[in-house]
C-alpha cells in the first residue's frame, strides 16, 4: 500500500520523507520548513522553466501548422529538439552592451520580468495537497505579481538608452495598466461566488466550474489576459512587422532570451490560472482521492486553453491602438462593472439555497447581458458605417470595417 | 534575537535606506525605482505583521499602480531626466538645522508616549476569516464606515476634478 500512496501522492510523499530524514540529522522545524519550501520552489521554477522550451516548439508548430507552413521540422523528430538548439545558440552568443545604457535597470529588467511569471506560480494548487502557499490573498497576489512584469517592462524601456525603446515601453505598459482593471472586476464574481479570495478554496468551492455560472465573465478575463500577455490580436507593443522591436529592441542574447521566454511562460501560467479560477483546477473525477490524478486534470485543461489563445493568435489579425483602447474601456470595462453589480444583486438578492438553480440564474443573467452588449455593438456599427456608392468619386478610407471603429469619415 | 527580528531589521533598513535614497538620487527615474523598493520593504513589514492582504494592497495600489504612474509622468515630462540641476539651493543649512530639530523635538515627544509600550497580540482569527473581519470592520456603523465613506467622497472628488481638466472644452471657446 506505502508504494501505491506514493504513486497517487508522490509530492507530499517526498516532502514528508524528506523532512523527516532532515529532523533526522538533528535539524529544527524553523529550519526544515524554509529548506523545503526552497527546494519546492526551485524545482517549481525549473520545472516551468524547461516545460517553456517544449511549449516555445509546440506553439511555433502549431502556428505554422495554422498558417499552412511546416513549423520547426529539422532538429530531431518533428523538429522538436529546435528550441533546445535555439536555446544553446542563445547561451553562447556575444552579450552585447550599448553605450550609455543605466546599468541597474538595463540588467535587473530580464530577471524581474521572468521572475513575475513565475511568482504567480506559487499560490495556484497543482492537486489536491500540492500547493507552494495557501495565501488567503490568492487572487490579488496574482494580479499584483503581474505589476512587477509591468515595471520590468518600463525598466528595460528606460535602461537601455534608446528612444524606440522607451516609446514601446510606454506602450506595452499602457495597454497592461489598462486590460488589468476588467481583468481585476470580473475576477471579483468568483471571489463573490465563493466568499474566499484564495486560491485554494476558490478551487474547492468548483464541484461545478464556475465557467458555467459566469460564462460572460470567463470571457472578459479571457480577453483581458491576452491582453496581459501581450499576445496577438492585442500584441501591437512588439508588432515585428511595424515596429523596432518594441522595449527588448537593445538586448541581445541570453537577456533576449529571457524576455522571450518569460513571453511564452506567461502565456501558459495565465492559462493555468484561468483554469484554476474559472475552470475548476485540479477538479475531476477521483482527484480527491488520487491527488497527482488533479494535476493531470489541471495539466489537460491548462493545455486546452493555451491552444485556444494560440490558435487566436494564429487566426487574428492585430488591433490598430485606438481599436485596442476601445475595446477596453468601452466595451469590457463597463459591461464587467454592470456584471458584477448585477451579479452581487442578484446572487445575494435571491439567496438560492441550491446551487444548480443559483448556477441556472447566473447563467441566463450572463448570457443576457451578452446578447445585450452585442446588440448595442451591432447598432454601433450600423449607424457609424459608410455608406458609399460604386462608382462614386467618394472613396472609402482605407481601413477594416471593423466593430469597434467608430470613427466618422469627416 | 529570533529569525524574525532579524528579518524585521533587514526589512526596515531596506526600507529606509532606499527612502533615502528617494530624495538623495541624482536622476528621477531612479528616485521612482528606489520608492518602489520601499514601497517593498513596507510590504514585507506588513506581510511580518501576518497582515497579507495590506501587504499585497501595498504591492498592487502603490507599485502596480501608483509607482508605476509617477515613472510614466517623469518620462513624459521634457528635460526632467537631466542630471545637471542643482539637487540643494542656497538655503540648505538652516532647512538643515530646522529638519533636525524638529526631528528631535518629535522623537523626544513619542518616546515618552505610552502606545510604544503595547504588547502585540496575535490576531487569533487567520486565513479566510481575517479579510471578512477586516471588511466587515471597514463598513460597520460602528466600525470605520465614516472614514471609509468620508475618504470615498475624496477619491470621487479627484476623478471628477482630472475629468474636469481633461475634458476637451472646444465648444466654450466656439461661444467666446
Amino acid at each position: 500500500m506505502g508504494f501505491l500512496n506514493f504513486l497517487f501522492d508522490p509530492i507530499s510523499s517526498i516532502s514528508t520523507w524528506l523532512s523527516s530524514l532532515l529532523a533526522g540529522w538533528g535539524l529544527s522545524n524553523e529550519i526544515i520548513t524554509p529548506i523545503l519550501y526552497l527546494i519546492g520552489a526551485g524545482v517549481l521554477g525549473t520545472g516551468a522553466l524547461l516545460v517553456t522550451l517544449l511549449l516555445i516548439w509546440a506553439e511555433r508548430k502549431i502556428i505554422g501548422r495554422v498558417q499552412d507552413r511546416f513549423g520547426p521540422n529539422r532538429v530531431g523528430p518533428w523538429g522538436i529538439f529546435q528550441s533546445v538548439a535555439d536555446m544553446v545558440k542563445i547561451f553562447i552568443k556575444e552579450h552585447i552592451i550599448p553605450s550609455h545604457v543605466d546599468p541597474i535597470p538595463y540588467h535587473l529588467a530580464p530577471i524581474l520580468a521572468v521572475s513575475a511569471v513565475l511568482l504567480s506560480l506559487a499560490v495556484v494548487p497543482l492537486s489536491k495537497t500540492t500547493v507552494g502557499t495557501n495565501l488567503n490573498v490568492g487572487l490579488l497576489f496574482i494580479i499584483a505579481v503581474g505589476g512587477l512584469g509591468e515595471l520590468a517592462i518600463l525598466m528595460a524601456g528606460w535602461g537601455s538608452n534608446n528612444k524606440y525603446a522607451i516609446i514601446a515601453a510606454f506602450r506595452a505598459t499602457a495597454q497592461l495598466i489598462s486590460y488589468e482593471l476588467p481583468m481585476v472586476i470580473t475576477l471579483i464574481i468568483p471571489v463573490l461566488l465563493t466568499g474566499s479570495m484564495g486560491m485554494v478554496d476558490l478551487v474547492e468551492a468548483q464541484k461545478i466550474p464556475f465557467i458555467l455560472a459566469a460564462p460572460l465573465a470567463a470571457l472578459i478575463f479571457f480577453i483581458a489576459s491576452i491582453a496581459e500577455n501581450g499576445r496577438a490580436p492585442f500584441d501591437l507593443a512588439e508588432a515585428e512587422s511595424e515596429l523596432v522591436a518594441g522595449f527588448n529592441t537593445e538586448y541581445s542574447g541570453l537577456k533576449f532570451g529571457m524576455f522571450y521566454v518569460a513571453d511564452f511562460l506567461r502565456a501558459f501560467t495565465s492559462s493555468i490560472i484561468f483554469v484554476s479560477i474559472f475552470l475548476g483546477g485540479w477538479q475531476g473525477p477521483w482527484a480527491v482521492q488520487i491527488p497527482i490524478l488533479g494535476f493531470v486534470y489541471l495539466l489537460i485543461k491548462s493545455v486546452i486553453v493555451w491552444f485556444v489563445g494560440v490558435w487566436i493568435r494564429g487566426s487574428l489579425p492585430r488591433f490598430r491602438i485606438d481599436q485596442m483602447v476601445d475595446i477596453n474601456w468601452k466595451i469590457l470595462t463597463p459591461v464587467s462593472l454592470i456584471l458584477v453589480l448585477l451579479t452581487a444583486f442578484i446572487d445575494k438578492g435571491l439567496g438560492l439555497s441550491s446551487i444548480y438553480l443559483r448556477y441556472i440564474v447566473l447563467f441566463l443573467l450572463n448570457i443576457g447581458v451578452g446578447a445585450l452588449v452585442i446588440q448595442l455593438i451591432v447598432k454601433q456599427v450600423k449607424k457609424t458605417e459608410v455608406q458609399v456608392d460604386v462608382g462614386s468619386r467618394e472613396r472609402l478610407v482605407a481601413r477594416p470595417e471593423n466593430m469597434i471603429t467608430i470613427h466618422h469619415q469627416e | 534575537m529570533t529569525s524574525t527580528q532579524v528579518i524585521f531589521l533587514i526589512t526596515a533598513l531596506v526600507t529606509i535606506f532606499s527612502a533615502v535614497m528617494v530624495v538623495g538620487s541624482r536622476k528621477l527615474f531612479h528616485s521612482a525605482l528606489w520608492l518602489i523598493l520601499s514601497f517593498l520593504g513596507v510590504a514585507s513589514s506588513f506581510a511580518l505583521l501576518e497582515a497579507s492582504f495590506f501587504a499585497i494592497v501595498q504591492l498592487l495600489v502603490y507599485i502596480g499602480a501608483i509607482a508605476i504612474l509617477i515613472i510614466f509622468a517623469i518620462m513624459l515630462t521634457r528635460d526632467i531626466m537631466e542630471d545637471e540641476w542643482q539637487q540643494i539651493n542656497r538655503s540648505w543649512g538652516l532647512v538643515l538645522i530646522l529638519v533636525i530639530t524638529i526631528f528631535s523635538v518629535l522623537l523626544g515627544l513619542y518616546s515618552t508616549w505610552s502606545g510604544f509600550q503595547t504588547i502585540l497580540n496575535p490576531l487569533g482569527i487567520s486565513g479566510q476569516e481575517n479579510i471578512l473581519a477586516f471588511g466587515k470592520s471597514i463598513l460597520a456603523p460602528d466600525g470605520f464606515a465614516l472614514p471609509f465613506e468620508a475618504s470615498s467622497v475624496l477619491l470621487l472628488a479627484a476623478m471628477i476634478g482630472g475629468i474636469y481638466i481633461a475634458m476637451d472644452r472646444k465648444q466654450e471657446g466656439d461661444e467666446a
